[in-house]
């Protein structure tokens, strides 16, 4: 009796997992479904869950005959670029929050966590004056620059991690005559290779799938990354308000397997960073 | 003397490690937070000098026509919506993923997967999978015998309730999801022991044991999915409606875009943003009261 | 501890790399190492730099180098950020409305003196409506590349197949509507053929308004919208929802039915002739049906000179071959619109023929007879805002009192906190 009724809870119990994971994989099946649609099959009705013909060709223009390649570069000068910048900056800043007492500490560290939530969108626009005066507008500069003068969100999860190494290493390498930059280059930075690993994966995710500022920022086809690319770049030749949803769909397809396979290998990163945001433990 | 002397220096160490976020505050905030003040007062549209105009702008924001008001509202309704649906798909898989049965970590994968997608890539999906005449969710209705089927994305009605199915996709919910799923393992176990002592179902077990436990993580996961709605609304809304229908999702982030750089309107797309900052500021305010019970700063 | 010193300079190193690299990426200007001059030019088409005009130019001038900037949606918002941000092309292809600001705003330079100096542009060989936009600015400080109409578009095979008599250049609205319904096929509630697509391109809407009697645009470059929106909106209304003929308007989706099989009729620019010119059904062009009025909205673009680029005599150079006959020529086969100099025009370069239509070229001459710049005259934000507010109509979600008696004042206050 009581068995049969755990089985029958096992059955609910995986029935209730597939269903979902169906339902949260469905939107990318279909990106993938209609990556392999001509245009004109895009709009057939009824839609048929996988095209009778798939146009693998798809794949092969978008490569070879689109921009593709160039957004990529672009995408992945942002990673490269900002992962480098992040890590640096906002592992130093960091540092003394977690792991020296000095004055206005509290004051600054709370200036940081409020910033933290300052949406993108409310400075854009001194920001694109700052970035005109300097000359950087129509380049991947505005993007890559200030990610060198750490980023408030990276350095929090920095400094959470930081608060995990025991602070006796600091104050026996004080002994040894080691200075603090010291202390933070040879000590604590080996020891916290993990949460490196985290902001890197994280931040090159974020970069990956960011659109607001290159919207902003890059008017050039060839300065665009993929996501104002796969937006903007995918018209009908000399029919600029339709859409090669086919061609698009095969884009959009290619970007999103560099994210799932991001996860696949770091998925442990990207959990733990995520926990570390400040929850008791 | 000397541990004055000692002070000193490590006050200047640390200043010295902050140096790079000074910098950056100055430039990128807080600079940038004070000169959108200053700008809401002109009249400039970034060529020829920016003319004072004193409170105009603001004047203009609730003078009849505008679409601020509008902008607000939408606003409103969005982060609603999507912090509601956020913590309650969210929740609903964290209680899936905390199920004691095999190959859970195929459907963590799948079921967080969407979260790191980019935003335009889902904004494709769904404006074929929401089309009316054409779309596959429409289709499947009329198999199941709905014919008058909503135009999902150009309906002022329909458009909120697509914008919460695509939430569920959104990297707010994987978060929110991941969070949950640690706080869930955290519930002690004699609690649902005592609970099943009791005879209580797996509801009830839910209800009086797993709710209770977990509120205060509820309750941080509103507090930084508001915050979140505001960053996450343009990338989301803008490839999928840019506002539409008839500028029903218009949101604040979007009303600032199409005022600053397609219309060039900068003085008053600064009110905008100082507006927006103000309410941020607010929610920020709400939020540090409420994190002080919950999150350990320390 | 020495390893650790190496990675820190390495990865110093590394990030300066990319900083520079990051620079790089960024500039574009005059090569150094030849005496090659490089012209940024900048136009909304898909465009590289193999197209042919590009290629001839580069044929017969050696020493410039054309880099294109394509700008394939939302050109007039990313020009004019260009503009503002000091990053403009130094030859834009600039819309009707952004020439004239950017002229009085001192972004373009005259080309008066260019233009005495050449004997290649012709500036009195202008079709009428073209050379009429002369007088928005004080001085030539744009030369229009070509110009374009809107055309009725229509399916054979489905006209012939439901035995409706082809469109003609005398159709009124309601021959359309009437044609519309007996080419829509239905099964059941699904409709599996429509008469004729949903509009999709805000100039159709403005052609429309402009057949049902408004003058759209006044003199003052004010909005003049009323009855002729009024019958325009109600006209439309009963295609999509009395009717049931045409499609719900749908924001993002846009989808072409006409191409693909789905709908017997559509209203489009005449530049899509060459887009459609593989269709695999026959196909034809109409003028656009009239009502109390016959009318369509015209579009062009003007070759202006970046007033901040270095490079303003090579610029000229370019202009001056695009528009010579060679480049009017080839610009003409490119783009399927007919030169801008009627003496180019008249040779019909832009007949783009298709293997299954158009037969119907005569078709082209109502743009010289009644034709009207209109809405492009206008900041595209706010006529493309306004057109969201017609398309909510149609979706129920407004009426046309409001779009009248409130949406239309808004507009047109928006468009006085521009000037």
């Amino acid at each position: 009796m009581i068995k049969n009724k755990k089985l029958w809870l096992l059955i609910l119990q995986y029935a209730l997992l597939i269903l979902v994971a169906l339902f949260m994989m469905f939107p990318i099946f279909w990106i993938f479904s209609n990556s392999l649609r001509t245009l004109t099959g895009i709009s057939q009705f009824p839609p048929r869950l996988f095209p009778e013909e798939p146009q693998f060709s798809n794949y092969i223009e978008v490569l070879y005959n689109s921009n593709a390649l160039v957004y990529f570069r672009n995408t992945m000068t942002l990673i490269v670029g900002n992962t480098i910048g992040t890590l640096l900056s906002s592992s130093i800043v960091a540092y003394p929050l977690a792991r020296m007492n000095f004055r206005g500490k509290n004051f600054f560290f709370a200036l940081i966590l409020s910033t933290m939530m300052v949406p993108t969108v409310a400075v854009i626009i001194p920001q694109f004056i700052i970035f005109r005066e300097l000359g950087w507008l129509d380049s991947l500069r505005p993007m890559i620059v200030p990610s060198f003068f750490a980023f408030p969100y990276n350095v929090f999860l920095f400094r959470q991690f930081f608060l995990t190494i025991p602070r006796s290493l600091d104050e026996a390498a004080m002994i040894d005559g080691c200075n603090r930059w010291q202390i933070f280059s040879l000590l604590v930075v080996p020891l916290a290779k993990p949460i490196f690993i985290t902001i890197g994966v994280l931040s090159s995710i974020w970069w990956w799938n960011e659109l607001f500022q290159p919207l902003i920022f890059v008017q050039s086809n060839n300065l665009r990354p993929l996501t104002t690319g796969a937006l903007l770049g995918f018209r009908v030749q000399g029919q600029q308000h339709l859409v090669q949803w086919n061609l698009q769909m095969a884009m959009a397809t290619l970007m999103i397997i560099p994210p799932m396979f991001l996860y696949l290998f770091a998925q442990r990163y990207i959990t733990q960073g995520i926990k570390s945001t400040g929850i008791k433990e | 003397m000397v541990n004055r002397a000692k002070g000193i220096k490590e006050n200047l160490w640390a200043y010295g490690f902050l140096s790079p976020w000074f910098v950056g505050f100055l430039v990128f905030t807080g600079g940038p937070i004070i000169a959108s003040f200053v700008l809401s007062l002109t009249r400039w549209n970034l060529l020829g000098t920016p003319e004072f105009v004193g409170l105009q702008n603001y004047v203009s924001m609730f003078s009849i026509g505008s679409g601020f008001v509008n902008s607000l509202r939408a606003t409103l309704i969005y982060t609603v919506i999507s912090v509601a649906v956020a913590i309650f798909s969210s929740l609903f898989m964290a209680v899936l993923l905390n199920f004691n049965v095999k190959f859970l970590g195929i459907f963590r994968f799948c079921f967080f997967v969407p979260a790191v997608m980019p935003s335009v890539a889902m904004a494709f999906a769904f404006q074929l999978i929401f089309h009316q005449q054409m779309g596959i969710l429409n289709y499947g209705l009329s198999q199941i015998g709905i014919t008058a089927a909503p135009n999902w994305l150009n309906d002022t009605f329909w458009v909120w309730p697509s914008l919460g199915i695509v939430t569920i996709f959104t990297y707010s919910t994987g978060q929110m999801m991941l969070i949950f799923s640690a706080a869930l393992k955290e519930v002690p176990e004699q609690l649902y022991e005592a609970c099943d002592m009791e005879g209580a179902n797996f509801f009830q077990r839910f209800i009086h044991v797993t709710i209770p436990c977990i509120s205060p993580i509820i309750l941080f996961n509103v507090v930084v999915g508001t915050v979140n709605s505001f960053n996450s609304a343009f990338s989301i809304i803008f490839p999928l409606t840019d506002g539409g229908p008839a500028n029903e999702t218009n949101v604040l982030s979007l009303e600032l875009y199409n005022q600053a750089f397609r219309m060039f309107n900068m003085g008053y797309a600064s009110a905008v943003a100082v507006v927006l900052f103000l309410i941020v500021g607010a929610v920020a305010i709400v939020q540090f009261r409420i994190s002080k019970n919950v999150v350990n700063y320390d | 501890m020495r390893n650790l010193l190496k990675v820190r300079n390495f990865v110093i190193a590394a990030l300066f790399a990319i900083m520079l690299s990051a620079c790089d990426t960024g500039t574009s200007g005059t090569s150094g190492d030849s005496a090659e001059t490089v012209i940024r030019f900048s136009m909304w088409d898909i465009v590289d730099e193999t197209a042919p005009f590009i290629q001839a130019f580069h044929a017969a001038n050696p020493d410039i180098r054309v880099e294109i900037v394509g700008i394939p949606e939302d050109y007039s918002t990313v020009i004019n950020t260009m503009v503002v941000g000091g990053t403009a092309p130094d030859v834009i292809l600039a819309w009707e409305v952004d020439m004239p600001r950017f002229a009085a705003n001192g972004n373009i330079i005259s080309l008066d003196d260019f233009v005495a100096a050449s004997d290649l542009v012709d500036v009195n060989d202008f079709m009428p409506a073209v050379a009429g936009l002369r007088d928005m600015t004080d001085g030539l400080y744009g030369i229009p590349w070509v110009y374009a109409g809107h055309f009725l578009y229509f399916n054979k095979d489905m006209f012939d197949a439901a035995g409706v008599s082809h469109p003609t250049a005398n159709w009124t609205w309601d021959d359309m509507a009437t044609a519309a319904q007996a080419l829509t096929i239905r099964d059941g509630a699904t409709v599996t053929q429509w008469g004729i697509t949903a509009i999709d391109f805000p100039g159709i809407w403005y052609s429309l308004i402009g057949q049902g009697g408004d003058l759209v645009v006044d003199e003052n470059l004010n909005l003049s919208l009323g009855n002729g929106l009024r019958r325009a909106l109600e006209f439309q209304n009963r295609l999509t929802n009395e009717y049931q003929v045409a499609p719900q308007p749908g924001a993002g989706a846009a989808m072409d039915l006409f191409s693909a099989g789905m709908a017997a009729m559509t209203r489009q620019g005449n530049w899509f002739v060459a887009g459609y010119s593989d269709l695999p059904f026959n196909w034809d062009i109409v003028p656009l049906p009239g009502d109390a009025a016959v009318h369509t909205s015209l579009h062009t673009g003007f070759f202006t000179i970046n007033s901040a680029s270095p490079n303003q005599a090579a610029a000229w150079r370019f202009i001056e071959f695009l528009m010579s006959h060679e480049g009017q020529t080839l610009l003409s086969e490119f783009t399927a619109n007919p030169s801008a100099m009627m003496s180019v025009a008249a040779e019909g370069a832009f007949r783009v023929q298709g293997e299954n239509g158009p037969t119907n070229w005569a078709a082209f001459d109502y743009f010289n007879n009644y034709g009207r710049f209109t809405y492009v005259l206008l900041n595209a934000t706010v006529t493309s805002n306004l057109v969201s507010q017609f398309d909510a109509v149609l979706l129920g979600l407004t009426d046309i009192d409001t779009v009248i008696n409130v949406e239309v004042p808004n507009a047109q206050a928006q468009l006085d906190q521009l000037n």
